[in-house]
């Protein structure tokens, strides 16, 4: 039994990338079997791609094996209590895998965090290790360092909690020699202290100083074995040779090579433990090991566990924070972008056209006596009250064009008509008008009598000219012209004594249920406009961070320490939230009080809205993280979807303009229904409890809701 | 082989010495590869991280360099200044007699062959496509690439020619890479690392072919290697150590010097030596440790290439000690050797800078063209195999313009008005009027000309109508009072002289619901258009002139556009031009910084691609794509969906490309710009919503604070937005100012987004 206490077994193992009938099938593992002493240190060696990475993280419990049984440290990986992933394993990758924005003490600090260790204990491992590998000042940033410096970090973070277990993957690569020597005499010591080592390296020299050798090659180990063993056996000076000699050997006979791992020469003390240990299916038959978890009692493990989940939660806060806050560009985009956007849609959108010229002929006023300068006449009179109540109208062209620049429409005088058509043909003006030369008079008659002549009617109209392909522009000198009748008319009937609103069209406008009689574009799509902001910020930020995250294997590494994914979740949710809230009440502030939005309802139910829709964009990037392997991927997704949801989801032109389908289809867009919501809560002062505010919220929920399910059932069903 | 070593040797031992003073440029010139008092730093000035400090280096020709060195060292640093990717801060390098980066000295390009650390292929590409790709970039006829490749594949044992890089094995990529690098079959190879996480069988046989092309003696081969111990085949290694070397010598001579068996053990002894001496230079002279590299010299063609003769090398020891006079026999035997190999370089014309490569000077005119199709060839076949970059390409602005005339513009329909009818009495929503010229049930007459979006609810009085409206079920009410229709009548009769009350109880009073602006606005004008047309309609059958009923203003036939403006017809230009400007930025902004990422751009470059020909290669394929993208775009918006186009299509067509033109030189400002891909991607898309409000696509910039016109005029779509709608709705020429201000803004933008590129990239490379 003593024999077989092994650190690592590995029995049978089978490994493949892709589907056995397709074309991008890969074994990597084929039955293989490997046993690793304790206080050992084990050297792997095999070219790059034989499945060394692979076996390795099926030993810290990162993968799964297709078939066959992995135990580690007695139990096996993956499986509760057996502290494997966790702290009992020190594992360092092959790829760098540290946060660039963390300092160097700060990298080693947050392993130390997610291992639950204390303050001081971090500190002096700290001064231990950067005197033992040589690291650069605790205060440099990783992504300032040089490849070598960063490796000797790397190594660092995996030593800081003197595992039971330290899983190096090439941790010599591109070291100079002194510290190379120096980190195996280093190892040495540990695995004397006994400390398991597996260290995987191409220097297949250095391995010189291992206690025992497995040569691994297309999935399978060639030979297990002490250096000396291996030189002596295969008669060779350096195990370099000996490697050459047994890879000639696999490829000779590819035939037998089934028959070479299970041969007594190969492995003849391991065959027979594994036949031992293979009766041992979980950590609880497994009596040997000792280890420092086991000996407490049940109830004191539990609150080691609580105290060991807090103290990864902090160490995962920590990082995220310090990642967020150092980099300058993600911060920018986080905190200043919605203001930029926020500024640059109140300032740019919905504000009537300024300075608008009209172009005027003014018939009526040239042949006056005093030609054109009548009309600057202050003290012009225009209408006379005459005794038997009829009135008498002069110059009221003049009146009309006041108006008018009320209504910000500036006349520019032109001559003749032709002149003014050809000013707006040309695109100079946007419209040109013409009053004829009795215009008054011809409009008092057709005002007295009700009945006039066609030619009355010609001459008491203003005939207007507009260049209608500016759609918001045309539709605003429309709006005016009309207005500026309206009041010039009102003016008008005033001085004359008759209800003001004689002349006008029969119809009369009450103040409105919601909103202003002259309602702005800005308050119209201020709500839409800020859920998708809010929306895709969240939903960038949050995906640009997680493939980040997964890419550099951060992810990876700190799963192998022990943090289990819903944790890194539960703490990107958590900060990305307080992001959320920051930017809405940002929004907010800039929307209510910098631009003086008005809104009637709840600020509060506005905020926590808002708010929603920010969590709901950011389980959407979470999506694009989990379902898109690569930035450009999760851009292109990001962009196709953008655009599209913009255009439907009604803020720009109402819902209720589209075709029946097409408004089916908008509605179940995440942003929909909850810009209406938003809309009525603003203009309507709807409160949490109205329907339309209520669909809101449960539309943002459901969405929050769907997102996180396909989330899940990625995750579940991705094979690792 | 090992003949030709044995006459070298021989002629080393009987070759008249030099001179010391002779040791001149055209010297350094005959060497493969030599570098004098090389420094180089990065960061700043006041704090620079030290990569090279005095190096001297001397690589002879038809020689294995072995150099080795930890990662961090400056290796790959050097390699870069050889190869003319980077510049040296001071110091000077001769490459195969001419400096590297100048006019003539064909490095970078043909005459050198390199195999970054990465893999740096195209994943998508297969392995006939990638050596192809090269081949023309070299220069090669496609004959000859074809002939190279069949014999690459044998002799590197490589799968088939149809397999993608990104299926192949990690070892087999490898192999793949380093044929590349063998492909024109270079005077000077440079390998980084081309033996990490190799099979020990290739290692074995990639280090047999080395020695086999140098050993006709007018090939060179510069390699990098972590496994110190393979590096015993190399005829010289030179162990680099923070900068600096701190031995260039045969291996045998090294093993002896030292009296270590191992090359690893050497290079430690050093290493320790080399600390050693820091700590004493912290006291002493700086510049002192410089001894170690100044004694020892270039062994080159000295070294014995096999392993059998491990043990002895008899001049080793000398060569420790004999300074001068080894380095110069060793030149003197590589000028009988080479003297024909490059280019007859009589040692006469010692003074003569200029290098004389004839050859060269014709492969530089001829391979720009191949460069070129090599390139564009590249960038097409990535985004073919792109299945998802070619939906977004291409589905991507269909469906945008699709969805933006399906969804946008139409006016809103089914909008419920709640009715009030005390003029009339109602039965089951049917209001009865006569169309003649009758003055009874105005009110129905009136009704029945407001239906073209809008749905009549009837009821029974007014709280309810207005608490229907307040509860959103309706959008507004409209309300006639019992003696409607007789007080109308009486206000047209009496005109002016109608009194007070007539004219209030003629009236509609209307209440809307005006918080959906675009809606609230549309029922306003339909409410008021619909009486007009009622009045109208009234007094024509009654025989009146019918623009009695309208109010005194006329409004003619539009100039331009017609009476009924669509929304869609103001926005589509702007629509039309932001999906051709982003789909640009979004295609380029991440192009160049892939290719950086993953070596290719380093490989690209120094196979003697220019950053100019990059930028062209990407160019035209981009404005390919695009031609593809305005055709789709235009053809949906202006056929299928009918948007009105009354000017020259010419024009439309010319200013969509040059947008599309622009934003792809933005995407490389981008690119350029930015070292991560997600700072580029944030860039991109945090760059689109803004853009999108501020150029009057959606807002005329008529409505926009004064300063903020401003700038949206210096924006890139603004102009040329103007200049689009001036084109298809007012049918303008390109003579008009308006119009040719578009083309000229987008021209200025491409010109200067352009130069910023190239400025960006030229302050990086140096």
């Amino acid at each position: 039994m003593a024999v077989c206490s092994a650190a690592v077994i590995v029995e049978k193992a089978n490994k493949y990338y892709g589907r056995p009938d397709k074309p991008d099938f890969k074994p990597v593992l084929k039955d293989m079997d490997m046993v690793v002493d304790r206080g050992i240190i084990y050297g792997l060696l095999g070219p790059s791609g034989c499945g060394k990475t692979t076996l390795l993280s099926c030993i810290v419990g990162r993968r799964k094996l297709d078939s066959g049984n992995v135990w580690v440290l007695g139990g096996r990986p993956g499986e509760k209590g057996s502290g494997v992933p966790g702290p009992r394993v020190g594992y360092m990758p092959q790829d760098i895998a540290l946060v660039g924005e963390f300092t160097v003490r700060d990298a080693i600090y947050y392993f130390g965090r997610i291992y639950g260790m204390k303050m001081e204990k971090m500190m002096e491992r700290f001064e231990f290790l950067s005197n033992l590998l040589d690291l650069p000042s605790g205060g440099r940033l990783i992504k300032t360092l040089s490849g070598g410096q960063q490796r000797r970090v790397s190594l660092a973070a995996a030593l800081v909690h003197e595992p039971e277990l330290l899983i190096l993957d090439e941790p010599t690569v591109g070291l100079d020699p002194v510290l190379r020597e120096r980190i195996w005499d280093f190892l040495a010591e540990q695995a004397r202290r006994g400390t398991t080592v597996i260290i995987t390296t191409h220097y297949i020299d250095e391995t010189k100083q291992a206690h025992k050798i497995g040569l691994l090659r297309d999935g399978q180990l060639l030979a297990e074995d002490s250096p000396e063993d291996l030189l002596r056996k295969f008669d060779c000076d350096t195990l370099e040779e000996a490697f050459l000699k047994l890879a000639m050997r696999q490829h000779e006979m590819p035939r037998r090579r089934s028959t070479l791992t299970a041969s007594p020469d190969v492995i003849p003390d391991s065959s027979m433990c594994t036949g031992v240990d293979s009766r041992y299916h979980s950590r609880d038959d497994f009596p040997t090991i000792t280890s420092s978890t086991d000996v407490l009692t049940k109830k004191d493990k539990l609150k080691g566990n609580k105290k060991l989940t807090k103290s990864r939660y902090k160490a995962v806060f920590i990082k995220s924070i310090q990642q967020f806050a150092r980099h300058p560009g993600g911060l920018i985009f986080s905190i200043l972008f919605p203001i930029i956007q926020v500024v640059a849609f109140f300032a740019a959108v919905g504000h009537d056209p300024r300075d608008l010229q009209i172009g005027v002929v003014n018939d009526e006023a040239a042949f006056s006596p005093f030609g054109l300068k009548i009309c600057s006449n202050t003290s012009l009179v225009t209408t006379v009250l005459q005794e038997d109540e009829t009135c008498d109208l002069y110059m009221l062209s003049c009146w009309f064009l006041e108006e008018m620049e009320k209504k910000m429409l500036f006349p520019t005088v032109f001559n003749s008509t032709e002149e003014a058509r050809n000013a707006v043909a040309t695109g100079k003006l946007y419209g040109a008008l013409h009053f004829s030369r009795n215009f008054s008079s011809a409009l008092g008659k057709r005002v007295a009598d009700g009945e006039v002549d066609d030619d009355i009617v010609e001459d008491s109209s203003v005939s207007v000219w507009l260049d209608m392909t500016n759609h918001q522009i045309s539709n605003f000198m429309k709006t005016q012209l009309h207005k500026a009748y309206e009041s010039f008319t009102r003016r008008a009937m005033i001085a004359c004594g008759r209800p003001d609103n004689l002349v006008q069209i029969p119809v009369h406008f009450e103040k409105p249920v919601y909103g202003k009689s002259e309602p702005q574009v800005v308050s119209f799509m201020a709500p839409g406009i800020l859920i998708t902001i809010i929306y895709f910020l969240s939903a960038i930020v949050t995906s640009t961070l997680m493939i980040t995250d997964r890419l550099e294997g951060v992810w990876e590494r700190s799963a192998v320490a022990g943090v289990k994914p819903k944790e890194m979740l539960n703490v990107h949710i958590t900060l990305q939230s307080v992001v959320i809230l920051l930017q809405t009440i940002e929004m907010m502030a800039l929307a209510f009080i910098g631009y003086g939005i008005p809104s009637v309802g709840s600020k509060l139910v506005c905020g926590l809205l808002l708010f929603l829709q920010g969590i709901c964009g950011m389980c959407y990037g979470f999506l694009l993280s989990v379902y898109c392997n690569s930035h450009t991927m999760s851009f292109f997704v990001a962009t196709g979807s953008f655009y599209p949801m913009i255009l439907l989801c009604g803020i720009l032109w109402p819902l209720e303009g589209m075709s029946y389908t097409l408004r089916m289809i908008s509605l179940t867009l995440p942003f929909t229904i909850p810009s209406i919501s938003l809309r009525d809560i603003m203009e309507k002062g709807a409160t949490i409890m109205d329907k339309s505010v209520i669909y809101g919220f449960l539309t943002t929920i459901a969405w929050i809701v769907i997102t996180l399910a396909l989330i899940y059932l990625r995750l579940r069903f991705k094979k690792t | 082989m090992g003949d030709a070593k044995e006459s070298k040797m021989s002629q080393i031992q009987f070759s008249p010495p030099f001179e010391k003073q002779e040791s001149s440029v055209w010297q350094k010139r005959q060497q493969a590869v030599c570098v004098r008092h090389a420094f180089k730093h990065y960061g700043s000035k006041k704090r620079p991280n030290h990569v090279l400090s005095n190096l001297n280096m001397t690589v002879a020709k038809g020689t294995i360099y072995g150099l080795l060195g930890a990662s961090g060292c400056g290796k790959t640093t050097l390699l870069s200044c050889i190869v003319g990717r980077r510049k040296l801060n001071s110091g000077e390098i001769w490459v195969l007699g001419g400096k590297p980066g100048t006019k003539g000295s064909g490095v970078p390009g043909k005459r050198v062959g390199y195999m970054p650390q990465e893999i740096a292929l195209y994943g998508e590409f297969t392995i006939k496509e990638t050596m192809m790709y090269f081949g023309w970039i070299f220069g090669m006829e496609t004959k000859e690439i074809v002939d190279r490749l069949r014999f690459l594949l044998d002799f590197l044992d490589l799968p088939s020619e149809n397999r993608m890089v990104k299926n192949l094995s990690g070892g087999q990529q490898r192999r793949v890479s380093f044929a590349v690098a063998l492909m024109h079959d270079p005077e000077l190879l440079i390998l980084d690392e081309p033996t990490v996480g190799v099979d020990p069988l290739l290692r074995q046989s990639i280090w047999t072919h080395l020695v086999r092309i140098t050993s006709s003696g007018d090939k060179t081969v510069i390699i990098t290697t972590h496994y110190i111990e393979e590096a015993r085949q190399a005829h010289c290694i030179g162990l680099m150590r923070s900068g600096r070397l701190l031995a260039e010598e045969s291996p045998q001579a090294l093993l002896q010097m030292y009296s270590c068996i191992s090359l690893e053990d050497v290079f430690l002894k050093l290493s320790r030596k080399q600390v050693d001496q820091h700590t004493q230079q912290t006291v002493s002279l700086p510049g002192q440790a410089n001894q170690v590299v100044e004694l020892n010299v270039t062994g080159g063609a000295l070294g014995l290439n096999k392993m059998s003769k491990r043990e002895e090398a008899p001049y080793a020891a000398e060569d420790a000690q004999v300074v001068g006079l080894v380095f110069h026999q060793s030149k003197e035997v590589l000028i009988v050797d080479h003297g024909a190999g490059s280019n007859g370089d009589i040692p006469g014309k010692v003074t003569d800078v200029t290098p004389d490569c004839d050859d060269c000077g014709d492969c530089l005119n001829f391979t720009s063209r191949g460069k070129i199709k090599a390139l564009i060839q590249k960038n097409f076949l990535r985004m073919w195999r792109n299945i998802g970059v070619m939906l977004f390409i291409f589905v991507l602005p269909v469906m945008q313009v699709i969805l933006f005339c399906l969804a946008i513009g139409r006016d809103p329909s089914g909008l419920k008005l709640a009715i009030v009818n005390d003029d009339v009495r109602i039965i089951d929503g049917y209001c009865p009027y006569n169309s003649s010229c009758s003055m009874k049930n105005l009110s129905c007459r009136y009704l029945d000309n407001l239906n073209n979006h809008t749905i009549k609810e009837y009821y029974a009085n007014l709280t309810d109508a207005l608490k229907a409206v307040e509860d959103g079920e309706a959008w507004g009410a409209l309300y006639f009072n019992e003696n409607y229709t007789d007080s109308l009548v009486a206000r047209l009769a009496l005109a002016d002289t109608a009194d007070n009350e007539t004219i209030t109880s003629s009236e509609v009073q209307v209440w809307l619901d005006m918080s959906n602006q675009q809606i609230g606005l549309m029922l306003n004008r339909d409410i008021q258009f619909s009486y007009r047309d009622f009045a109208k309609d009234l007094l024509q059958t009654c025989e009146y002139n019918p623009k009695l009923g309208d109010i005194p203003i006329d409004f003619m036939d539009p100039i331009y556009g017609n009476k009924n403006p669509s929304f869609t017809d103001f926005v589509a230009p702007g629509v039309i031009l932001t999906i051709v400007f982003f789909l640009a930025v979004a295609l380029t902004s991440s192009a160049l910084i892939v290719e950086r990422m993953e070596g290719l751009l380093d490989r690209s470059w120094v196979a003697g691609v220019s950053p100019g020909e990059i930028l062209f290669s990407h160019v035209v394929t981009q404005f390919v794509v695009m031609c593809g993208q305005t055709a789709l775009v235009l053809i949906f918006m202006i056929s299928v969906f009918g948007v009105k186009n009354n000017g020259n299509i010419v024009f439309v067509i010319m200013l969509t490309l040059l947008q599309g033109l622009c934003g792809m030189c933005f995407g490389f400002v981008i690119s350029a710009a930015c070292e991560l891909e997600r700072n580029a991607i944030q860039l991109a898309l945090g760059s689109f919503y803004p853009t999108l409000l501020l150029s009057g696509v959606i807002w005329p910039i008529e409505g926009m604070p004064w300063v903020l016109r401003y700038v949206s005029l210096c924006l890139p779509l603004t102009l040329a937005t103007n200049s689009l709608r001036s084109i298809l709705t007012r049918g303008w020429p390109i003579t008009d100012p308006e119009v040719y201000m578009g083309f000229v803004s987008t021209l200025a933008w491409i010109a200067l987004f352009l130069i910023v590129t190239l400025t960006i990239l030229k302050f990086k490379r140096n």
